[in-house]
């Protein structure tokens, strides 16, 4: 069957939902503590109202509900929220190898959180909201300017944006490694560990703020799959299809703009989920954005959640930074499609 | 007026690419544009479909100035067939025409009118190929399929299609299906079709009225009769040309006299 057959399209929706259903209860059970089964079910059926609860161990209820839950919550939508700004991206550079990165936000993300960290700034009243409010003013500052930079008379000129950005990446990325100089051992280990990206902080209190500034723009993007098709014609010929080129643009700059500063600010940076996922949605569905948007939030949330699991089993009391897995996973991959790319001469 | 092109002037940087140009296009007729290489027309189509913007003089498409138009409502009456469209995604034929749908509200006939436009453009048979693996013309005739889904559309008003020298890389039997669809659309729809032919002879055989463009100004224009003649000719393309007429037709045909 042809990649976009209907059926076919239903199927593997259908298998990726599956397996998104069981990676997420493995990763409820599954850490430094494994939880059996019939504890899941037991919490379940009393949140349910089924049971009275009586049978339902308190220590693994707090693992589950209050450990767990929200950080599998957290990896299923960060893990989307990337993978189809990975998917966006690619379509607004026509470029199957474009990634979030491009636009600065995460290089701008990591210099405010390190001046953070090194400077020891904090704001009065939100101690705990520093690092994260510095790592997203950081990336939305960083793509303002790389936007600003890309204007070219009252339009934005894709190849400008992308120098931009390059020389904007180059100059956070400076910067930050200033910081790392003038830093102690303690800052130096921090920054590592936060430029590593993890889940280990997510918790149900930050849980809105993930949802509103990385789900939202993420299921926002899900609408935009026919104009990203005909953007990928050329900028011109969108237009000539009735495309509001510029307008779809910003948009999509802002969408992944919001999504990449919230995803690292409360995360860190975790790479190659959103250039890797979109681009194994194309090959099982096919390219059509309406297909790669959706199943990349399908299976990024899947592929984050069982890096999340990894992550935790692996050195278990400990815990790997994320950012470690999938890299580890997703740079042999990324290699795969270069070598792959340049057999069948494709990109 | 289908589309209505007056005094246009549009430079790059200090170079005149088009002086004081105006064209019309009127329902029911095709008008190729031919000139030698460099003499503005590709500059032309893109000022008429919107594209480009003149330096000065106005363009009308159905009578209103194409700025007022929104790029959606301009769609469903207006389509272009470009020179080069890079699509290096692996996208099936059958989805980039159906990409032609864009400006139309998404509904259950759009399978019915994507088959039947890859069916006059003779690419059926590729349907569920990738893109990316077509030959030159086979790409052509796909983005002509697209751009015919494009226009389709239940009211049965006519439209303006712009054609960007749509048989560049086909066949002869490929050639002649794409301008004879352009000549049915425009005798059985009302189309007006804006086409950049180098092929006089093809221009010959198709056009109503033939422009020639040359160094960005329009030397002459006409019937194909009154246009394809041994001087026009050598003042335009600085070659010796005879002109023939057609056995069948007796339409002008147009060779290079090599004796001289």
């Amino acid at each position: 069957m042809v990649a976009g057959n209907p059926k076919r399209t239903l199927a593997i929706y259908v298998a990726m939902s599956s397996c998104l259903m069981m990676v997420a209860i493995a990763s409820v059970l599954l850490g430094s503590v494994d939880v059996p089964f019939s504890s899941l079910e037991a919490i379940v059926q009393a949140a349910l109202g089924l049971s009275d609860g009586s049978n339902v161990v308190p220590g693994h209820r707090y693992i589950v509900v209050d450990l767990r839950l929200p950080r599998a919550l957290f990896a299923i939508i960060v893990g989307s929220a990337l993978s189809i700004a990975g998917a966006m991206m690619q379509g607004l550079f026509r470029n199957p190898l474009a990634d979030p990165g491009l636009l600065g936000v995460s290089s701008g993300a990591a210099l405010g959180a390190a001046s953070v960290i090194v400077l020891g700034w904090t704001l009065p009243g939100i101690p705990n909201f520093t690092l994260p409010l510095a790592a997203f003013v950081g990336g939305i500052v960083a793509t303002i300017v790389v936007m600003w930079l890309s204007l070219r008379s009252g339009t934005t000129s894709v190849a400008n944006m992308l120098l931009a950005g390059i020389a904007i990446n180059a100059l956070c990325g400076a910067a930050t490694g200033l910081l790392v100089y003038v830093a102690d051992d303690e800052e130096l280990r921090t920054l590592t560990f936060w430029t590593m990206g993890s889940l280990g902080g997510s918790g149900w209190a930050d849980l809105p703020y993930i949802a509103g500034l990385a789900l939202g723009p993420a299921l926002v993007g899900l609408f935009l799959g026919r104009s990203v098709n005909a953007l990928l014609l050329g900028e011109s010929e969108a237009q000539l299809l009735g495309v509001n080129v510029e307008q779809l643009k910003a948009i999509i700059v802002v969408l992944v703009c919001v999504i990449m500063g919230t995803s690292v600010a409360l995360t860190g940076m975790i790479g190659f989920v959103g250039l890797v996922v979109p681009h194994l949605c194309r090959m099982l569905l096919g390219a059509d954005n309406r297909r790669v948007f959706l199943g990349s939030m399908l299976l990024g949330s899947t592929l984050l959640l069982a890096a999340d699991v990894l992550a935790r089993i692996i050195v278990s009391p400990a815990e790997l930074p994320i950012g470690i897995v999938t890299s580890l996973v997703g740079g042999p991959f990324f290699l795969f499609l270069l070598y792959r790319s340049r057999l069948l001469r494709v990109s | 007026m289908i589309l209505d092109c007056a005094h246009i002037h549009f430079e790059v940087g200090r170079t005149s690419i088009l002086e004081d140009v105006s064209i019309e296009v009127k329902a029911g007729e095709v008008v190729a544009l031919c000139g030698p290489n460099g003499a503005g027309k590709s500059t032309l189509l893109r000022i008429a479909s919107g594209e480009l913007r003149p330096d000065t003089g106005r363009v009308n498409l159905f009578g209103r100035a194409i700025e007022e138009w929104s790029p959606r409502s301009a769609a469903k009456v207006r389509a272009k067939l470009s020179q080069d469209c890079h699509l290096s995604f692996s996208f099936t034929v059958r989805e980039v025409v159906e990409m032609g749908r864009f400006p139309h509200q998404t509904d259950a006939q759009n399978p019915e009118i994507v088959g039947r436009c890859m069916d006059r453009v003779d690419i059926a048979a590729l349907a569920d190929r990738d893109y990316t693996t077509l030959s030159g013309g086979e790409k052509q005739r796909v983005h002509m399929a697209r751009v015919l889904a494009q226009l389709t559309c239940e009211s049965d008003t006519s439209k303006l299609l712009l054609l960007d020298e749509p048989t560049s890389a086909l066949d002869l039997r490929h050639q002649e299906v794409a301008l004879s669809l352009a000549h049915d659309l425009c005798r059985e729809q009302d189309f007006g079709v804006l086409v950049v032919l180098h092929d006089l002879n093809l221009a010959a055989a198709w056009a109503d009225r033939i422009v020639m463009l040359k160094e960005g100004k329009v030397l002459c224009r006409g019937t194909p009769e009154a246009v394809l003649t041994e001087e026009v000719l050598r003042e335009t393309y600085d070659v010796e040309v005879v002109v023939l007429k057609h056995p069948v037709t007796d339409r002008p045909i147009v060779t290079i006299n090599r004796t001289q």
